[in-house]
C-alpha cells in the first residue's frame, strides 16, 4: 500500500515536471569515437555550470539534453578519451554531434582526459556491471582464447558451472536462468565444445554489460542475469583487417565504410584447427573423427538522414563432432536482427527491432542410419522509446512479443524395420511484455529508476498438451493453430535506488521480480547441447524470482580505486527438479518426470579494484548460499543446490611493465559443488552398488587455480599494429576434480574414490595483427 | 538410442580427453557413513528349480567388500492360486524354496519377516521373449591398432503391442562380468531389436551366456534407476537409492522375471 502511494506520488512529480518544462533549450546528438566513427555507449555530457547536472549517451550513442536557457560549457567525456568542450550559446535546442578520441599515452600531460568515471558510485543501477572490452584482453584464458563468458566469472556473484565452462550461475541461479542476448537476440546454448568456449568471439564484441538480477524493467524473461552483448559496428571511415592465429583457434576480421560516416560495415569470422591433428594420426577411429567449431559475426548499418539508421546483424555459429563412422553431432545458433533507430524528436528516441534466433542440434547413429533433430526457435518484435524529458528525468517504454517454438525430438531411421520414426509434439508459446519505467534524480544525490514490466505467456497451438494427476494418470487436450492455452500474467514490479550522500560515496537498494517462462532440463552434472527446452504449460508453472539487494559504494584517491559491498536475497518459486530415474530424453511425457519447489539464494559480494595508474586489477570475494526444498528431497527440508559455493575469491592483476609489454595474473578460489557421494554400499545381483544418503550432503574438492600471462605488442602504428600474447593456464598445474568416481579394487576387495581432472599446465601462445587501409600521404598533408 | 548418446558423450569425452590431456587420480574424500540397512532381493523364474531370496546388510562405504548376511528373518513366497512357500535357508543368508518354476502371468507376493518389521512386495511374471541369435562386433578404440575390443549383442522378437522391458547379463565363462544393461521397447515396439549386452573385451574362446530377463515396469524402473547411478547417461547431478518395490522401504527388489538365455563360444 506504501509503495503504490509512493509510486503515485512518484508519477505525479513526473509529470508536473514535463508540464512546467517550457522556456528552456533541448541539446541532442550522438557521441562517436573519431578514429573509427563508432558510436560510444555510455559517454557522459556534463553542464560545467550546473555541477550535478549530466546525461549519458544510450546504447546507440544518443544523448538528449534539456536544460533552462542560457549560456553554458558542455563537457563530454568517455574513458580513455580526450574530454571536449563545446560552449552553447542559444535560444534554440541544437543537435551537437561529438567525436571524442583516445588519449594517447604521449598526449596525456598536454590534453585532459577522461578519468574513470563515477558513474558507478552514482547511478541507481544495483548489481549491473559493464565489462570492460578493452581490458577483458589482458586477462590470461585457456588456450589463449578471450572469452567474455569466462572473463566475468572473475567478478563477485558469478562462478562457472564448472572447470573451463562457459556456463556460470549467478547469484546461485541456475545456468539456464541467465539470459544472454547478442545484440537482442536470444542465444539459448552460448557454449562451444563441449563449454570449453563461449559462441561470444571476442573480436566482434562492441560492449557487454551484466545485471545479476535487478535489471531494468525493458529486460525479462530469466531469473538470474542478463548479459547484453552487443556486436561491433565497424569502422566507418577506413577499412581495417584484424586478426590473430592461436593454438586452438584464429580469427579473422574486416570492417570499414559502406559510405564514408553513413554506413559501415563488420564481418568476423573464427574457426578451430584441433581436429586437423586428428588428420595426422595412424588410428583409422581418429583419422575419420571430426571435431571443430566455426562462428560468423556479421553487422551493418546505415544511417538515412539526421533521424533513421538502421542495422541489421547475424550470428551463425556450428560445432561439429563425428566418432570415426559411428556417431556425431552437430550443433549451433544463429540470430539475426533487424533494427531501426528513429529520432521522433530531439528529446524522443525509437528503436524497434525484429528479432530472429534458432538453435537446433542433430545427432546421427550410423550403425542404425538415425538421426534424431531437435530445434529451438523465436520470432519477435521489439520496440523500445526513450523520452528524455529533461537532465533530471527519463522514461522508457515499450513492449516485446516473441512467438516460441520447439521441436523436442524428431526421431528418423533409414531402416524402419528396426527403429520406429518417431516426432513428439512441437510446443508453442507466445510471450509478450510491456513495460514503463522512470528514471530520475531528486536534490543531485538521490537517483532512482522504479518501473513495471508485465508478462504474458500463452501456450499455443496447433499441439497436443498433457494433463497429470497426483497418481500419473495423463489426459490430454488439443490445440488448434491460433487457439491458445492455458495463459500466465505476472507483474514484475522493479525498483532501484541510489542515496549518494557523500560525494563519491553511496548507498544503493533494489528490488525486483523476475519471471521465466522457458525452462532447461538437465539431470547431469556436465551440460549438453542436447538438454532439452520447455515452456511454461498448463502443468509447469512459471518460475517467478524476487530479489532484494542493498549495497555500499565508494570511490576514493581521485576515483583510482573502487570498494562494494553487495547483500543480496533471493527468492525462488516453481524451481523444477526431476524424479528419481526421470526420463528426459525423447520423452512425449517429460512433463511428468518433474518435480517442483522453492528456493532461496543469499550472500555478501565484496568488490575493490584499482582501476588507473601501472597496476591494475581487483579482488572479488563472495560468501554466499543457495538452497532448495522439494516435498520427495530429504524429507521435504532445505538442502544445498548443486550451485551452492560458500566461498568463491578472484584475483587479477594486470601490470603495464612497459608501454609496449603487460602482464597478468589470476587466482580463483571457490568452494566444491555441492554432490551425492555413497555414504554406504551393498550388492544388487551380485554386483556391488554405492548406498546414497541426504542429496548434496557432500562436496567436491575446492577448487583452486593460478593463471599468468604477458602481452608483447610488436609494432603499434597508425595503420599497422601486431602483439604477441603468451599464457599458462593452472601454473601450478592443480589437479581439480571434474568428475568423481566410485570404483571396485577387485584385489584389495575395497572400493575407491578417483577423480577425473581435465588439466595440468596449459601453455599456449597466439599472435593478433590489426591492419587500417589509410592513406597516410593524404593525412601528412 | 539411450545407447547411442551414451556413446556419443564417452566419444567426445575421449576426443576431449585426447585434446585435453585428462588424468584420474584416486582420491581422498571424507565420506559421510549411514545407518546398516536391510537389502532384500527376491526372484521367481519361469525356469526350473527353486525361488530364492537373498538377504544381506548395507556397510560402510570404506569397509571391505564383504557381504554381510541376514540370517534371523522369515521369508514367504506366494502365488495369486493361493499356494505359500516358507523358504528355508540353504546358506547363512540365502533363502530358497520347494522345487518350483514361476509361471508366466501369475503375481507373486514376497513377505520378509526380520526385526518386528514385515517386508511385503509383489511381481507379476511377464511372458518370455523369443531371443533370437547372438553376435559380436570389433570396435576400435582410440588406443591405436591394437586397440581393439568385443563386445555381444544379442537379437530379440519384441512381441507387439505390449510393453516389454528387459533386463541383461553377461557370464562369460560361468562369471558374472560387467554390470547389467536394461531397455525399455518404447520406441521400437514390435520390431526384432538387437540389445547390447553389458561386458566388452571378449576374448576368442569365451563362453557367453547372456541372459534376456523380461521384468515388470516396477522392476524396470527399478534397474533403470539403478543403471542411471552408473553414469551411462552422463554422470548425475543427483544419484539416489533406485526406488523399490518393497514396503515399508528398504533397499533391494522383489522380481517375478521370466528368463530366456543363450550361450555360445566367440569364434573370432
Amino acid at each position: 500500500m506504501l509503495l503504490r502511494r509512493f509510486l503515485s506520488i512518484l508519477f505525479f512529480l513526473s509529470f508536473s515536471v514535463v508540464l512546467f518544462a517550457q522556456s528552456k533549450i533541448t541539446i541532442s546528438g550522438t557521441v562517436k569515437d573519431g578514429k573509427t566513427g563508432e558510436e560510444l555507449i555510455g559517454a557522459t555530457i556534463i553542464v560545467s555550470e550546473l555541477p550535478g547536472t549530466g546525461v549519458t549517451t544510450n546504447a546507440y550513442g544518443f544523448y538528449s539534453l534539456t536544460l533552462p536557457i542560457g549560456k553554458y560549457n558542455l563537457l563530454y567525456k568517455y574513458v580513455g578519451y580526450e574530454v571536449i568542450k563545446i560552449p552553447i550559446d542559444s535560444l534554440r535546442g541544437k543537435e551537437v554531434n561529438v567525436s571524442l578520441y583516445q588519449a594517447s599515452r604521449a598526449l596525456n600531460e598536454v590534453v585532459v582526459s577522461a578519468k574513470k568515471s563515477d558513474e558507478n558510485v552514482k547511478s541507481a543501477d544495483v548489481s549491473a556491471v559493464r565489462l570492460d572490452i578493452k581490458q577483458l584482453e589482458k586477462v590470461p584464458v585457456l588456450f589463449g582464447e578471450k572469452d567474455l563468458l569466462k572473463t566475468i566469472q572473475l567478478l563477485p556473484g558469478i562462478q562457472p558451472a564448472s572447470e573451463g565452462n562457459a556456463g556460470f550461475y549467478v547469484r546461485g541461479g541456475s545456468n539456464d536462468q541467465n539470459l544472454i542476448l547478442l545484440d537482442e537476440a536470444t542465444v539459448y546454448n552460448a557454449s562451444h565444445l563441449l563449454g570449453f568456449f563461449s559462441t561470444f568471439n571476442n573480436d566482434a564484441i562492441k560492449d557487454a554489460t551484466i545485471y545479476k538480477g535487478n535489471m531494468p524493467a525493458e529486460f525479462g524473461g530469466r531469473l538470474s542475469s542478463v548479459l547484453d552483448v552487443k556486436m561491433k559496428e565497424g569502422n566507418n571511415r577506413n577499412y581495417v583487417l584484424s586478426g590473430g592465429i592461436g593454438l586452438i583457434a584464429s580469427r579473422l576480421n574486416f570492417e570499414g565504410p559502406i559510405v564514408k560516416d553513413k554506413g559501415s560495415f563488420f564481418i568476423s569470422g573464427r574457426r578451430t584447427y584441433a581436429d586437423l591433428f586428428l588428420k595426422l594420426s595412424n588410428n583409422k577411429q581418429l583419422r575419420e573423427s571430426q571435431l571443430f567449431f566455426y562462428d560468423l559475426n556479421a553487422k551493418a548499418n546505415y544511417r538515412f538522414g539526421n533521424r533513421d539508421r538502421v542495422f541489421v546483424s547475424g550470428y551463425f555459429g556450428k560445432d561439429k563432432f563425428k566418432q570415426g563412422d559411428r556417431f556425431g553431432i552437430d550443433y549451433g545458433n544463429a540470430t539475426a536482427t533487424a533494427r531501426w533507430n528513429h529520432i521522433f524528436s530531439e528529446k524522443l528516441f525509437s528503436n524497434t527491432a525484429f528479432i530472429f534466433n534458432d538453435f537446433n542440434y542433430t545427432v546421427s547413429v550410423s550403425q542404425f542410419g538415425i538421426e534424431l533433430r531437435s530445434l529451438i526457435r523465436d520470432f519477435g518484435l521489439k520496440e523500445d522509446l526513450e523520452f528524455f524529458i529533461n537532465s533530471k528525468n527519463k522514461l522508457k517504454a515499450g513492449f516485446q512479443t516473441t512467438f516460441h517454438s520447439i521441436v523436442p525430438g524428431e526421431v528418423s531411421s533409414r531402416d524402419t524395420t528396426r527403429i520406429n520414426n518417431l516426432a513428439l509434439t512441437r510446443s508453442y508459446g507466445l510471450e509478450t511484455s510491456v513495460y514503463g519505467q522512470h528514471e530520475f534524480s531528486l536534490w543531485e544525490k538521490v537517483n532512482v529508476i522504479y518501473g513495471l514490466r508485465l508478462s504474458i505467456f500463452s501456450q499455443a497451438g496447433p499441439g497436443r498438451y498433457y494433463t497429470f494427476n497426483e497418481f500419473g494418470d495423463v489426459d490430454t487436450f488439443s490445440l488448434k493453430f491460433g487457439q491458445f492455452g492455458k495463459t500466465y500474467v505476472n507483474p514484475e514490479p522493479r525498483f532501484s535506488m541510489s542515496y549518494n550522500f557523500v560525494k563519491n560515496m553511496s548507498f544503493k537498494v533494489a528490488y525486483s521480480r523476475n519471471v521465466q517462462n522457458l525452462h532447461l532440463l538437465s539431470n547431469t552434472t556436465t551440460s549438453f547441447p542436447t538438454d532439452r527446452w520447455i515452456m511454461t504449460s498448463n502443468n509447469v508453472k512459471p518460475e517467478i524470482a524476487d530479489q532484494v539487494s542493498a549495497g555500499y559504494f565508494l570511490n576514493f584517491y581521485k576515483d583510482m580505486f573502487e570498494f562494494s559491498l553487495e547483500g543480496y536475497y533471493k527468492d525462488l518459486r516453481n524451481q523444477i527438479d526431476y524424479k528419481n530415474g526421470a526420463v528426459l530424453r525423447i520423452n512425449e511425457t517429460v512433463e511428468s518426470q518433474l518435480l517442483y519447489g522453492i528456493g532461496r539464494a543469499y550472500g555478501l559480494e565484496f568488490f575493490f579494484k584499482k582501476r588507473t595508474g601501472k597496476l591494475t586489477g581487483w579482488v572479488s570475494y563472495t560468501l554466499a548460499r543457495t538452497e532448495r526444498k522439494f516435498a520427495t528431497v530429504n524429507d521435504e527440508t532445505w538442502f544445498p543446490a548443486r550451485n551452492d559455493r560458500t566461498h568463491d575469491l578472484n584475483i587479477v592483476l594486470m601490470y603495464d611493465i612497459t608501454p609496449r609489454i603487460n602482464v597478468s595474473l589470476t587466482w580463483i578460489y571457490y568452494t566444491g559443488l555441492a554432490a551425492t557421494f555413497p555414504s554406504g554400499k551393498y550388492y544388487v545381483g551380485g554386483n556391488l552398488v554405492p548406498f546414497y544418503g541426504p542429496r548434496n550432503q557432500d562436496r567436491f574438492p575446492d577448487y583452486h587455480r593460478l593463471d599468468v600471462g604477458a602481452t608483447f605488442i610488436l609494432k603499434k602504428r597508425k595503420n599497422w599494429e601486431h602483439d604477441l600474447n603468451i599464457s599458462v593456464y593452472n601454473l601450478y598445474a592443480w589437479k581439480n576434480a571434474y568428475t568423481i568416481d566410485f570404483k571396485v579394487d577387485e584385489n584389495t576387495n575395497q572400493t575407491y574414490a578417483e577423480m577425473t581432472y581435465l588439466f595440468r599446465i596449459v601453455p599456449s601462445i597466439s599472435y593478433n595483427f590489426k591492419f587500417s587501409f589509410i592513406d597516410l600521404k593524404k593525412k601528412s598533408k | 538410442m539411450k545407447n547411442s548418446i551414451v556413446k556419443l558423450k564417452l566419444g567426445l569425452m575421449v576426443i576431449a580427453g585426447i585434446l585435453f590431456t585428462s588424468c584420474q587420480e584416486k582420491i581422498d574424500l571424507n565420506l559421510k557413513n549411514a545407518q546398516s540397512q536391510l537389502v532384500i532381493e527376491g526372484i521367481v523364474t519361469n525356469q526350473p528349480g527353486a525361488f530364492g531370496v537373498a538377504l544381506t546388510k548395507s556397510k560402510m562405504y570404506d569397509e571391505d567388500n564383504t557381504p554381510v548376511f541376514v540370517i534371523d528373518a522369515t521369508v514367504l513366497i506366494s502365488d495369486d492360486g493361493g499356494n505359500t512357500d516358507t523358504l528355508k535357508q540353504a546358506q547363512p543368508g540365502i533363502y530358497v524354496s520347494q522345487p518350483k518354476t514361476g509361471i508366466p502371468g501369475t503375481t507373486y507376493t514376497l513377505k520378509v519377516w526380520h526385526e518386528n518389521v514385515l517386508y511385503q512386495s509383489v511381481s507379476t511374471m511377464p511372458a518370455p521373449v523369443q531371443v533370437d541369435s547372438i553376435y559380436y562386433q570389433v570396435v576400435a578404440g582410440f588406443g591405436g591398432p591394437d586397440d581393439l575390443s568385443r563386445r555381444s549383442f544379442v537379437i530379440i522378437n519384441d512381441p507387439a503391442n505390449v510393453p516389454n522391458y528387459y533386463v541383461l547379463k553377461t557370464y562369460v565363462n560361468s562369471k558374472l562380468r560387467g554390470s547389467i544393461r536394461v531397455y525399455s521397447d518404447r520406441l521400437w515396439d514390435g520390431k526384432p531389436r538387437n540389445l547390447r549386452a553389458p561386458s566388452s573385451d571378449l576374448e576368442v574362446g569365451d563362453t557367453v551366456t547372456v541372459e534376456v530377463r523380461c521384468v515388470d515396469k516396477a522392476v524396470f524402473d527399478y534397474f533403470y534407476e539403478l543403471d542411471q547411478n552408473n553414469g551411462n547417461m552422463g554422470q548425475p547431478a543427483a544419484p539416489a537409492n533406485p526406488t523399490s518395490n518393497i514396503n515399508p522401504k528398504t533397499l533391494g527388489y522383489f522380481s517375478a522375471y521370466s528368463l530366456t538365455t543363450i550361450t555360445d563360444i566367440v569364434k573370432q
